[in-house]
């Protein structure tokens, strides 16, 4: 075993150790929802952006402030309306008195500007709202006039959804999805997990949560993430998934030819192989394999799969859609 | 280091061989499933053929032992090619190493260390993971791989729905073919030549037939065939005869008195082979003539001649020999033959022709000849579609239009044309018998300078004559107190204050 590969492994042990510490201290106030807890923790370490669907009061906006405070990053948080406008996210000129007695404009920045922001109803803003964000979820900048500010790092937009056939929402436009390293989807607790909840929420004990790390530590470890290889049998598994989804592909099921109007696009492939890259490291292997990337094909594609009306009329969900997929297609060498 | 590389390359070849065993025996399994899947769905197929071949014309080739051995012995050589051909093809590395991987459940780490043992240059996150697959090595060499159940996967494919399904179909249709064949063949044992030649001939010497022939020289002749009889006894004898071998006089008479015009029974009871391609003169005569009077729907210049499916129809007809046959029919079978037996036939209404309705083949005509030009369609004449763009009260037209579409002359006059100048307007004069026009005189003159003397700026002096009426004089401060203070006065306000004293 040489250094390289040493270091290596250190690297993935510290990645794993980190991992945990942050894991448990949300674990303190958020009680089950495993599956939704380790989708944003693998989408900040991926350096990708989350979105959370779920009805009210599950707890969608608590996981995100404990989140914040596990890692110690400036958080701000946006309760979207609709009749919020982009100045009010991304920050407007404001006319301030000087000492002499006079005024001047000066540039006041919106919540947008930290390192988490939780995006919280995101779909009740306006879509002219909501497409301001695409700058800073993308290229993590935010143009205001002839104003640029440069959006520091780590830099993580959280948001969460209502179910989209409530009332008084607006559906998020495809560009905006597609900015979404993954969609997860909060159900409703167990039995078991209601009562762990009540004992917590109900009671005089106040749960603290600790600030286990930093954004340095986590830009350092999204390094690590990124330094992961994946082997060619993974990338191709990758790549047929995503051409898997899009309506008249080779590897398109009929499921996908008769239920879909739009499939994933190549962030979608992206979103893949990094997520499968946070899966591997926590599955304490050094590559990403074709099962990686695969548990991570629902979280990722879900929201890049565009039905159409008949979908939505036979009852087919994009949930469905993928799952056809993953029993189509197959790795290049898998059987 | 690189001799450590190197076991583990030579481990990994190792399993890939091992494995590659496994799956060239799955694959095998897998293609003859599949065989035996299709074979079973698609065996309706095959157990038309065989119904084909048992009541056909080869039933007596194919239909004994020897044949159904044969037809045994080649599925098995394609089975065993198949089989042999699976079994030969080169079972790639990775393809094994991934079949490992998926057994041992090792998410695919001897496949990536295959590749990254491959690569030139790792870094150190490629070595620990082909560090990582030894342990999966080492169990790989402990433990022997599984290979699927192929005779499950062949007793699966045999017995699916589809497989069985078809496979019932087949059988029935065998049934029924080797239910039916006693049957055929008993038909066709009798169907032979000479019995057929002698109940044609049988068939043909009984009833008295006018034919209608043409001679040469185009006048219609008359013959007269024996009187009929429903059923001859020279017929019967003369099919006794025939089953015998022999060809009856009677049809040799025919065939040979006939010669070249050879007469619609005659024509009729042979084959296609017979009368195709000799052209009976009857054939002109019997044109009915009802055709003649309504010729047929003219042909579109583009439209085939006829369908494929028409064309095999006819032939059909022209086979089956029941009617005048094709060199007597020639477009119609509705041939005015006076033999009973042929006018049966030939009167019945198996024309494929369709009745046409008169009044749609004529307007169809006209219209198709209007179109042509030849001759203006009558509906044509009705006046043009007004097309009125006045916009006014109740829409009314324009009395002056003529119908042909657009405005008359007094709305034409209205539009853009008549606010451009130097443009011609026609105009309408009352009184005159036509639109009068508007005549325009355009005269060519050169600017000329207009003298006048030049005054300069410096020699205007101040204005001496009266200013004229001025809204408000100048008025003294005194003068405003006073006049404000009588104001006031009227008003009841303090009247005390001197007006000097406020000021």
């Amino acid at each position: 075993m040489t250094d390289d590969a040493t270091t290596a492994r250190d690297e993935a042990a510290r990645f794993r150790e980190t991992y945990e510490r942050i894991r448990e201290q949300v674990g303190r106030m958020m009680v089950g929802q495993d599956d939704v807890i380790e989708g944003v923790l693998t989408a900040l370490f991926a350096g990708g952006h989350v979105l959370l669907e779920g009805v009210p009061g599950l707890g969608k906006t608590m996981l995100v402030r404990c989140l914040s405070r596990a890692v110690n990053l400036q958080f701000s948080r946006i309760q979207f309306t609709p009749d919020m406008m982009p100045a009010d996210v991304q920050g407007t000129s404001v006319l301030v008195e000087t000492e002499g007695g006079g005024h001047k404009l000066e540039f006041q920045e919106g919540p947008l500007v930290a390192n988490l922001v939780l995006a919280d109803e995101i779909n009740r803003a306006t879509p002219k709202t909501q497409s301001a964000m695409l700058e800073a979820m993308q290229e993590r900048q935010i143009s205001v006039g002839r104003r640029t500010i440069v959006l520091d790092e780590p830099y993580c937009v959280m948001a969460t959804q209502n179910p989209v056939e409530q009332e008084g929402t607006y559906p998020l436009p495809e560009a905006q999805l597609d900015r979404f390293l993954m969609k997860l989807v909060v159900g409703y607790p167990t039995e078991d997990e209601y009562h762990a909840i009540l004992d917590r929420t109900t009671g005089d004990d106040d749960v603290t949560i600790d600030s286990v790390s930093d954004g340095a530590e986590i830009l350092s470890l999204r390094h690590v993430v990124r330094a992961v290889p994946v082997p060619d049998e993974t990338q191709a598994y990758a790549v047929r998934l995503v051409m898997g989804t899009q309506p008249g592909s080779k590897y398109a099921p009929a499921l996908v030819n008769d239920y879909v109007a739009l499939g994933s696009s190549p962030r979608g492939a992206q979103g893949l192989l990094l997520t499968g890259k946070v899966k591997a490291l926590l599955g304490k292997r050094h590559a990403v394999s074709t099962d990686d990337v695969r548990a991570a094909a629902h979280a990722v594609l879900r929201h890049r799969v565009l039905l159409n009306f008949r979908a939505q009329s036979d009852g087919v969900s994009a949930d469905d859609v993928v799952n056809a997929v993953l029993e189509t297609v197959t790795a290049p060498h898998a059987g | 280091m690189s001799r450590r590389v190197d076991e583990l390359r030579s481990a990994l070849c190792d399993a890939a061989e091992r494995a590659a065993e496994v799956l060239r025996h799955e694959r095998r399994a897998v293609v003859l499933s599949r065989l035996v899947e299709t074979a079973g769905r698609r065996s309706w197929i095959a157990a038309i053929g065989v119904a084909l071949i048992v009541l056909g014309g080869g039933a007596g080739a194919w239909a004994d032992a020897g044949g159904i051995a044969l037809g045994l012995a080649l599925v098995a050589a394609i089975l065993v090619l198949v089989n042999e051909v699976s079994a030969a093809r080169v079972v790639d590395e990775r393809d094994a190493l991934s079949r490992w991987d998926t057994e041992l459940a090792t998410h695919d780490r001897l496949l990536t260390a295959h590749e990254f043992l491959a690569a030139g240059q790792r870094n150190g996150f490629m070595q620990a993971a082909i560090d990582d697959a030894r342990p999966a090595l080492d169990r790989a060499r402990g433990i022997e791989l599984r290979r699927a159940t192929s005779g499950a996967s062949l007793w699966h494919a045999a017995t699916s729905q589809s497989a069985r399904n078809g496979l019932a179909a087949g059988l029935l249709l065998i049934l029924c073919a080797l239910l039916l064949r006693p049957y055929v063949s008993s038909e066709r044992t009798s169907a032979t030549p000479g019995a057929e030649i002698a109940r044609v001939a049988g068939t043909r010497a009984s009833p008295p037939t006018s034919v209608h022939s043409r001679d040469p020289r185009g006048t219609e002749l008359e013959t007269l065939a024996p009187p009929a009889t429903t059923q001859p006894p020279g017929g019967r004898e003369a099919a006794e005869e025939g089953e015998s071998g022999e060809i009856p006089d009677s049809s040799r008479d025919t065939r040979g008195a006939t010669g070249e015009g050879r007469s619609a029974e005659a024509s009729s009871s042979h084959g296609a082979g017979q009368s195709k391609g000799v052209p009976s003169a009857q054939g002109q005569v019997s044109v009915p003539a009802e055709s003649k009077k309504k010729p047929r729907k003219r042909k579109r210049p583009g439209a085939p001649d006829a369908t494929p499916a028409e064309n095999k129809k006819k032939g059909d007809e022209e086979k089956s020999g029941s009617t005048a046959g094709s060199g007597a029919a020639s477009g119609s079978n509705r041939n005015p033959s006076t033999s009973e037996w042929s006018s049966k036939d030939q009167v019945s209404e198996t024309d494929d022709d369709p009745v046409e309705d008169d009044s749609d083949v004529d307007d169809e005509d006209s219209e198709s000849e209007a179109r042509g030009g030849m001759q203006p369609n009558l509906r044509d004449r009705r006046p043009p579609v007004n097309r009125d763009l006045s916009v006014g009260f109740g829409n009314q037209s324009d009395e002056e239009s003529n119908g042909r579409g657009g405005p008359g002359q007094t709305k034409k006059s209205r539009g853009t044309a008549s606010l451009v100048l130097g443009v011609p307007i026609p105009d309408h004069i009352k009184g005159q018998p036509n639109p009068g026009r508007t005549k325009i005189t355009q005269e060519r003159v050169e600017p000329k300078n207009d003298d006048a003397a030049q005054v300069a700026a410096s020699e205007r002096g101040p204005r001496n004559g009266p200013t004229g009426h001025i809204a408000r004089p100048h008025m003294t401060p005194w003068m405003r107190a006073l006049v404000r203070a009588f104001f006031l006065s009227e008003d009841g306000g303090p009247s005390g204050a001197s007006p000097r004293a406020e000021n």
